[in-house]
């Protein structure tokens, strides 16, 4: 039985779904709130018969969200939002309630308040955030209320979930699995956007670290193939 | 190997936001440009192991599942609809509009189009057009004889004659609204057409609800910030490299797997 060449294939097999991540990552690093992606690898053990020492192999198990915030920028538009701490914007698609990050919204022909790829952002009342036609003064408070000429018209809803059951939907959207409450307290700057997480430093370091990892676990192939030719070669001689 | 085909659209990414950067710089002078920003969102996620479904070895159930994330693409190009600072230039046709609003002009196909470049002319037929030739909506005309030209911050167009102390109105300027402005689409020579998105036209006069007044002899700049779109330059170069530096790697990967025996 081949199993150091299994277990090297099978270590190689994580590493290139680890590699698939990383530039993930770094093909967001100018996306609007995108959260980092990390990959856990676990040993899967098997027990081998004739009290063998038992043989693991690596596998992907999960991979988890990193929540730490991005960069905050400030920008010139009334309608950029930047959430600082915990929390989310809680916007409606197509498919339901979704999870965002991403607070550059913009207004849809009927004045409703909506994310770049179009999803109605949602107010602490469940409905969407409706600004009135040719209105110039909006201004948000901290908590998230929005105020148009001086008068409120509405709180922007931001809301939190266990990290662990966030999957990602794309278009910088997460699905809260187990549910999500409002934050309490949650600090809401206008005029800003926070940018991608992802740390160019680290991904360049961790993909260094993947590529040789990969040659070395060629390399235990190569020398258990070669291992494996001498042995027949030698107990062919005799 | 997915890495290859994910760094390609980082890649693509970081060179769709030079497009925009490139445009913007190029259009620093033009007036009334409204600067436009590159806007991302993260592609499909391929579910490899789901969350919540029960694990093959021990029953248990998963509680995070692997999902690996397809790349990046383009979401929306915005514009930034801050006005730009205004300049003065004498001319008695150029006017600025200070706040919201647009100038509807016609074309020659009958449609509506609408601009914030306020540098308007006089046709050899002595009606307002753009710098194009475009007659704005109400065809005003100057009359040969009229001696100056007035616009007030209302709209209101007053030809002056010689030995008449009072201007006579000779047409208004109004300006358009839009619900959503960012949805308008550009068609070139600082003209917009509406869309779905933008909502239809709202004709209204010039310094009433939200609109802003129209101040003669004055033009408005471009807003784009130099120094901001140089610096967002230099990060959409960077982003570059690393992407292409993930494809260096896969494809040194893919040629260690080649080589296993």
């Amino acid at each position: 039985m081949d199993n150091a060449g299994y277990i090297g294939l099978s270590r190689n097999a994580g590493l290139s779904r680890e590699l698939t991540t990383i530039a993930n990552n770094i093909a967001n690093i100018s996306t609007n709130g995108f959260r980092r992606e990390g990959a856990v690898f676990a040993e899967h053990v098997r027990a081998l018969d004739n009290n063998d020492p038992s043989l693991s192999i690596a596998t992907m198990t999960r991979r988890y969200v990193d929540l730490n915030p991005g960069e905050i920028t400030s920008t010139d538009n009334p309608l950029d939002f930047a959430i600082e701490g915990e929390g989310f914007f809680l916007v409606e698609t197509p498919g339901g309630e979704r999870l965002t990050r991403d607070g550059a919204f913009s207004l849809n022909q009927n004045g409703e308040l909506v994310t770049s790829s179009g999803a109605r952002v949602l107010d602490d009342a469940g409905g969407a955030v409706v600004i009135p036609a040719g209105s110039t003064d909006i201004n948000a408070a901290g908590d998230g209320t929005i105020f148009v000429d001086g008068q409120p018209i509405g709180r922007i809803n931001v809301v939190a979930a266990d990290p662990a059951f966030l999957t990602r939907d794309g278009d910088n959207a997460f699905r809260a699995e187990n549910g999500f409450q409002p934050v309490e307290n949650p600090l809401v700057r206008q005029n800003a956007l926070e940018g991608s997480n992802v740390n160019p430093v680290t991904e360049l370091a961790r993909l260094i670290e993947v590529q040789r990892t990969y040659d070395s676990s060629r390399n235990l192939m190569q020398q258990e193939d070669e291992r494996i030719m001498r042995t027949v070669q030698t107990l062919g001689r005799t | 190997m997915r890495a290859l085909s994910i760094a390609a659209t980082g890649m693509d990414a970081q060179q769709t936001r030079v497009e925009v950067i490139s445009n913007n710089i190029a259009n620093m002078n033009t007036t009334a440009f409204s600067a436009r920003r590159a806007e991302f969102a993260d592609l499909h996620y391929q579910i490899v192991r789901a969350a919540g479904a029960s694990s093959a070895s021990t029953g248990e159930i998963v509680p995070e599942g692997v999902q690996l994330g397809l790349g990046v693409r383009a979401a929306s190009i915005t514009m930034d609809m801050t006005p730009g600072t205004l300049r003065e230039t004498g001319g008695d046709l150029d006017v600025a509009i200070e706040g919201n609003g647009f100038i509807e002009v016609l074309l020659p196909s009958g449609e509506s189009a609408y601009t914030r470049d306020g540098s308007l002319k006089r046709s050899a037929e002595g009606v307002i057009v753009n710098s194009d030739g475009f007659a704005l909506q109400g065809n005003i005309t100057i009359p040969e004889d009229a001696r100056s030209v007035s616009i007030n911050p209302q709209g209101e167009v007053f030809a002056f004659f010689e030995n008449e102390p009072g201007g006579q109105l000779i047409g208004t300027i109004g300006l358009i609204g839009f619900v959503n402005a960012k949805g308008l689409e550009p068609l070139g020579g600082n003209l917009y057409r509406e869309t779905e998105a933008s909502g239809a036209p709202l004709p209204g006069l010039a310094g009433q609800d939200g609109r802003g007044a129209l101040r003669q002899g004055y033009l408005e700049d471009s807003n784009v910030d130099v120094v901001e779109q140089i610096a967002e330059l230099i990060e959409a170069q960077r982003g570059y490299e690393l992407n292409s530096r993930v494809i260096t790697a896969a494809d040194q990967m893919m040629a260690a797997t080649t080589q296993i025996r």
